[in-house]
């Protein structure tokens, strides 16, 4: 399959009532690259992603294929599939129409279409709901038939937007793996929205978090949830506890004051920080980073005992902090149990 | 208790039936009659006054089917597209034209005839200013049927999608659009048929001696000829529009229609 790049230059929308959907945005996707855009609910990632099919104008700037401007293609001449939280099959027409529905259009042969149809009932498992209507079809099922019909004409570029959100829990993790494998085996260019984080890292080869319009930062899954960029990034991208410290010297070695921690000042760890002295730090540990200690360490009191099945999060208070940690699921505490902490320092994210 | 609640239940159909039905049934009675005096079949019964009718009234006969077809014809399609265009658009402009375009239904039928008189005299004796009347008059039904299927599913979307898959506008609005909405316009056609076909009002300040439509003649016969031939008219009026009313009421009650119709 031949590959494309997208190139975003400087993206900007506008709605008509003057607010700012998106902020000037630049964006680079490799070809064959797996992009995520996530972000909360109106940060402007659907809106980026159906100005990129053409199902929406920017107020500036420019998308381009390969290079190529394609800012005033409409979008039935962009050769981009396209997936809709909504499924958005055609009622009227059976399963099997509605994938060859592309192809006819492009005019592939009748052979070409029976030869490629066959091939994508099988790959998405759907053989035998091929002469179905659409209202026969569960919801994870007509997903699996969108997803076959945006594929169908081997389209340069995927676009999906929220095609999960939808679909009950136990099916969304079951089509994100099918999804992950789908991404691998395709090999197209891909650009996917979602405001769901764990199904952002499954999929992705790299993550953009949007917020307000703009992107806050764009790095591997595991950048993301290791380094952080900003707050906002930090919050929105798993759990964290939000820490508020302050420098503190003490026999000449400069330590940062958290209330009920206390970390060696390290020029590495914080980045430009001598400004800061007198302002205060703000800081992120994340709930897994936090452990319990035998007879030492942080005390804490628990005030509530969350399972979670595969782990347990408990909440409580140390030195009237609040904070959330993760223990594993046969830890046996109950709430009002007095217990000992250790923060991992190597783990503190630094906004 | 139970008992007497179901007795005034059956009570009341029989009531309302017999009151709306009992006319009709008089009227089909006495086109069958010699002579409708104080005893409708004094004289005995006869089949004379259905010749008399198509042989006064053939002629309109035809001339109505034609108006009515080309009705239907002309409002679906150009309802259709005008509500898919105004389903695409949410511009604040487009609202108030909507209203405007749906106002036929609330203007009596003389000022439509007026106004058309008024504007267009050249064209009154063809006929054709009969059907613009017809067309204008049942517009709004059929705009404001497929309107509604229209903006209650989500046909901006199959819009897209089909868009995305490469297909232009007008091959959207014909293989995804129209079947989508086939039972909205089917069942708006048939409205707006069974209107056109009864449409008096517009039509009485329109027509000539040679473009007159059934209702009219209907008028006529029962103003200047006998009680038995209007009669024996309107039952082949309603020979022409009971069928029709079934289709419809069979078309919106149909749960497999408005089922493939959804999305």
């Amino acid at each position: 399959m031949n590959k494309t790049s997208i190139q975003i230059d400087a993206i900007e929308k506008s709605f008509k009532d003057g607010t700012r959907a998106l902020q000037p945005i630049q964006l680079e996707i490799e070809p064959g690259e797996v992009v995520v855009l996530l972000g909360p609910s109106g940060c402007g990632k659907s809106t980026l992603l159906r100005i990129v099919a053409g199902l929406e104008q920017p107020t500036r700037g420019k998308v381009l294929f390969n290079h190529t401007d394609v800012t005033g293609l409409p979008p039935e001449k962009r050769d981009v599939g396209f997936v809709f939280q909504q499924y958005a099959l055609f009622p009227t027409m059976t399963v099997a129409e509605n994938i060859c529905f592309g192809m006819k259009i492009k005019k592939f042969s009748k052979s070409q279409q029976h030869k490629k149809l066959e091939e994508l009932l099988t790959l998405l498992n759907i053989e035998e709901l091929r002469d179905r209507r659409p209202n026969q079809l569960s919801g994870g099922q007509q997903q699996r038939v969108a997803i076959a019909r945006a594929i169908a004409t081997e389209p340069k570029i995927l676009l999906m937007d929220e095609p999960l959100t939808a679909l009950d829990a136990k099916l969304k993790e079951h089509l994100r793996l099918e999804l992950a494998q789908l991404f691998r085996k395709l090999n197209i260019t891909t650009l996917y929205v979602t405001h769901d984080q764990v199904e952002a890292m499954a999929i992705a080869d790299r993550i953009a978090v949007m917020n307000k319009g703009r992107i806050e930062q764009i790095d591997s899954p595991r950048e993301i949830y290791r380094h952080p960029k900003s707050p906002f990034v930090a919050q929105f991208v798993g759990q964290v506890n939000r820490m508020q410290g302050k420098l503190i010297e003490r026999d000449q070695h400069k330590f940062i004051d958290f209330g009920f921690v206390e970390i060696a000042y390290d020029d590495d760890l914080v980045g430009g920080m001598e400004d800061k002295d007198t302002m205060g730090v703000e800081a992120f540990i994340r709930p897994e980073d936090i452990h319990i200690g035998h007879d030492h360490g942080i005390e804490m009191e628990i005030t509530e005992v969350m399972f979670l099945g595969e782990r347990i999060r408990l909440i409580g208070s140390c030195n009237g902090h609040k904070l959330m940690v993760d223990v594993a699921n046969e830890t046996m505490v109950e709430r009002g149990d007095m217990i000992y902490l250790y923060v991992n320092q190597e783990k503190i994210i630094f906004g | 208790m139970q008992m007497v609640g179901k007795v005034l239940n059956y009570f009341l159909v029989v009531i309302v039936s017999v009151f709306l039905i009992l006319p009709i049934i008089i009227t089909i009675f006495g086109s069958f009659s010699v002579y409708w005096g104080t005893d409708m079949f004094s004289s005995g019964t006869t089949l004379n006054w259905y010749k008399e009718v198509f042989y006064y009234y053939g002629n309109t006969i035809l001339f109505t089917l034609a108006i009515s077809l080309s009705t239907v014809v002309i409002n679906v399609i150009l309802g259709t597209l005008t509500a898919y265009v105004f389903s695409k658009s949410d511009h604040r402009w487009m609202n108030l034209i909507e209203e405007i375009l749906s106002l036929p239904m609330a203007i009596p039928g003389v000022a439509i005839a007026l106004a058309l008189i008024q504007t267009h005299s050249m064209i009154r004796g063809s006929g054709l200013l009969i059907l613009a009347g017809h067309v204008i008059f049942t517009f709004p039904l059929l705009f404001r049927t497929v309107l509604g299927t229209l903006r209650t599913k989500d046909f901006k979307i199959l819009d897209e999608c089909a868009a995305s898959l490469g297909a232009t506008p007008f091959y959207r609005f014909f293989h995804v659009i129209m079947p989508a909405v086939k039972s909205a316009v089917l069942s708006g056609a048939i409205m707006v048929f069974l209107l056109s076909l009864g449409e008096f009002n517009i039509t009485f300040f329109l027509y000539t001696p040679f473009t007159m439509t059934l209702p009219v003649g209907l008028f006529d016969s029962y103003s200047t000829l006998r009680i038995e031939i209007g009669s024996a008219f309107t039952v082949v009026f309603l020979l022409l529009a009971i069928p029709l009313m079934f289709t419809l009421h069979k078309l919106n009650q149909s749960s497999t229609f408005t089922r493939n119709g959804g999305v």
